[in-house]
């Protein structure tokens, strides 16, 4: 727990106090939103209930940035520490690498709420404020929950093939960017094509997504309600099970062959 | 060491990475593709291509495709020059560069080169047929004229983001995170993927100001069509050329004064 705390007290520093990152990170983010955010504007017909469409791109947004989350924060970290030298120490350390994604969960929770509520201003200002609510808070929990299993599966899958290549791997790119896409992650499964609605939910991607989806904008999921819910957890657990031993894979590779050279790229 | 040789062996260098990490060479061409699906799939469950058709003049696919490779090519070149210095710090091979008998400006000139090939060349599995399948052989000749055109923009975006890397890492300490603001906010005034005639008075005056824009105003009226002769696009051409000249006096002396900057205080390692 102390290793947490210290853990938390210097990313908690490093990324919101000093060097004014706080505001600078801030910006950032807006500005990437808008950047994403600007030309969708320019597919909004003019006789649909504006706040409609802010509802779906917040929530897609939502879950867009939890991936990235998950993958900049958790997975890249590792590549972070290999490009300053500091793995080997943590791994000299002897305590779990784990620690440092526990300290570094409360900073990604805070921006990310942060982040959240900047881009409900920002949909505010180019469209109109999104029409989101709670309408099942079980479900939502469930869906949450579910979606946070994921997530780790998946930082831990990233961060493997970081620590494995030294750089961002093919892994790292298409999972990232494709497949929160392809999945159901940013559009109901239901306003895609019948393949992609397959493919989707042959990944645990798409059941945590559907379940959000239900609970904040009244989306019905394609499969029964409590069906998403059943197979959701399943896949979630069975996926994070995988990534844990894929990661110890890596990691013990990494001990027996050394740190990769870190790209710049 | 000529500028030739300085290019020669920052070609040697990137290819060797590229190469070698042949993921990075995949990502180069998929990055256009990957970027029109996440904002295609977001547009079309929120609204209608048509509408989108009728505000830009534009299909969206065709909009998006451009705008993916004409990005991936400008922040490819802002990138490489914004992040370079700070990289190299981190690895603690700034002193090395520093201490080379290398021109700095020749130096930076060169770096983004490499990538940039790459990048262009990429263009002929993404934008070429793209085109090619929406407007016929007419598309593949303006495939191959945006191509060409990219490579203007991104080249024209050089001098500028010399100027700001100077300044920027003259300032010292951990300055360099100004970065993050200038780099998506040059993307957004760019105006690759809102066009600049579409936004609002402040936003065409500020983007006025970056070089690469006028050439992506181009790119988006030669495809349009928003155009009543070649001489508005050469105009267009003609002053992001003045403004690519304009920012080269003030960029190297950013350089120099950066350099004697990191030599008065000592690099970090």
């Amino acid at each position: 727990m102390d290793a947490v705390k210290a853990v938390l007290k210097a990313y908690f520093t490093t990324e919101l106090i000093r060097s004014r990152g706080f505001i600078f990170g801030l910006l950032n983010m807006v500005l990437w939103m808008l950047l994403f955010l600007a030309p969708i504007t320019l597919f909004r017909p003019p006789d649909i209930d504006p706040s409609v469409i802010s509802g779906y791109a917040f929530t897609a947004i939502l879950v867009f940035m939890s991936y990235s989350v998950a993958t900049w924060d958790w997975a890249w970290e590792l590549r972070w520490l290999m490009t300053r030298g500091l793995l080997e120490y943590i791994i000299a350390s002897g305590r779990s690498i784990f620690i440092l994604y526990v300290g570094v969960l409360p900073v990604s929770l805070m921006w990310m709420i942060m982040a959240l509520t900047l881009v409900y201003a920002l949909l505010s200002v180019l469209t109109a404020p999104p029409a989101i609510a709670v309408y099942d808070p079980v479900i939502m929990a469930a869906g949450f929950t579910i979606f946070l299993i994921v997530l780790f599966a998946h930082a831990l899958i990233l961060g493997g093939t970081t620590i494995a290549t030294g750089t961002s791997g093919p892994v790292m790119e298409f999972i990232s960017w494709i497949l929160p896409i392809a999945t159901g992650g940013l559009v109901p499964l239901r306003n895609m094509p019948v393949i992609v609605q397959e493919i989707a939910l042959y990944t645990p991607y798409s059941y945590p997504a559907e379940l959000i989806r239900y609970s904040i904008l009244g989306v019905e999921p394609i499969l029964p309600l409590w069906e998403t819910v059943l197979y959701g957890s399943l896949y979630a657990l069975a996926y994070l099970i995988v990534a844990l031993l894929y990661f110890r894979m890596q990691l013990k590779k990494l001990l027996r062959e050394g740190p990769k050279t870190v790209g710049m790229y | 060491m000529g500028f030739r040789d300085i290019i020669a062996a920052e070609f040697r260098f990137t290819y060797a990475d590229v190469f070698r990490r042949k993921i990075t060479l995949v990502t180069f061409i998929a990055y256009p593709y990957i970027l029109t699906i996440l904002v295609l799939l977001i547009g079309y469950s929120l609204g209608s291509p048509t509408v989108f058709r009728e505000r830009v003049g534009i299909d969206p696919m065709v909009f998006f495709i451009l705008a993916g490779f004409t990005i991936m090519a400008i922040i490819g070149v802002g990138d490489d020059l914004l992040w370079r210095p700070l990289f190299d710090e981190w690895m603690g091979t700034l002193p090395y560069v520093m201490a080379s008998p290398v021109p700095r400006i020749q130096h930076y000139i060169a770096i983004p080169l490499p990538r940039l090939i790459l990048v262009l060349i990429s263009g002929s599995t993404s934008i070429v047929p793209v085109l090619t399948y929406y407007y016929g052989l007419q598309g593949l000749v303006e495939g191959l004229l945006v191509m060409l055109l990219t490579g203007i923009a991104a080249l024209f975006f050089t001098t500028i983001a010399i100027l700001i890397m100077g300044i920027v890492y003259s300032l010292g300490g951990e300055n360099w995170r100004i970065i993050n603001i200038i780099r998506p906010l040059f993307l957004i005034l760019v105006g690759a993927y809102y066009p600049r005639y579409l936004m609002p008075l402040t936003g065409q005056v500020i983007s006025w100001l970056i070089p690469s824009s006028h050439v992506v105003e181009v790119i988006h009226r030669m495809i349009s069509g928003l155009y009543s002769s070649p001489v508005d696009l050469l105009v267009l051409l003609g002053i992001a050329t003045a403004l690519f000249i304009l920012y080269a006096p003030p960029g190297v002396k950013s350089i120099m004064y950066w350099e004697k900057t990191k030599m008065r205080e000592g690099v970090r390692v």
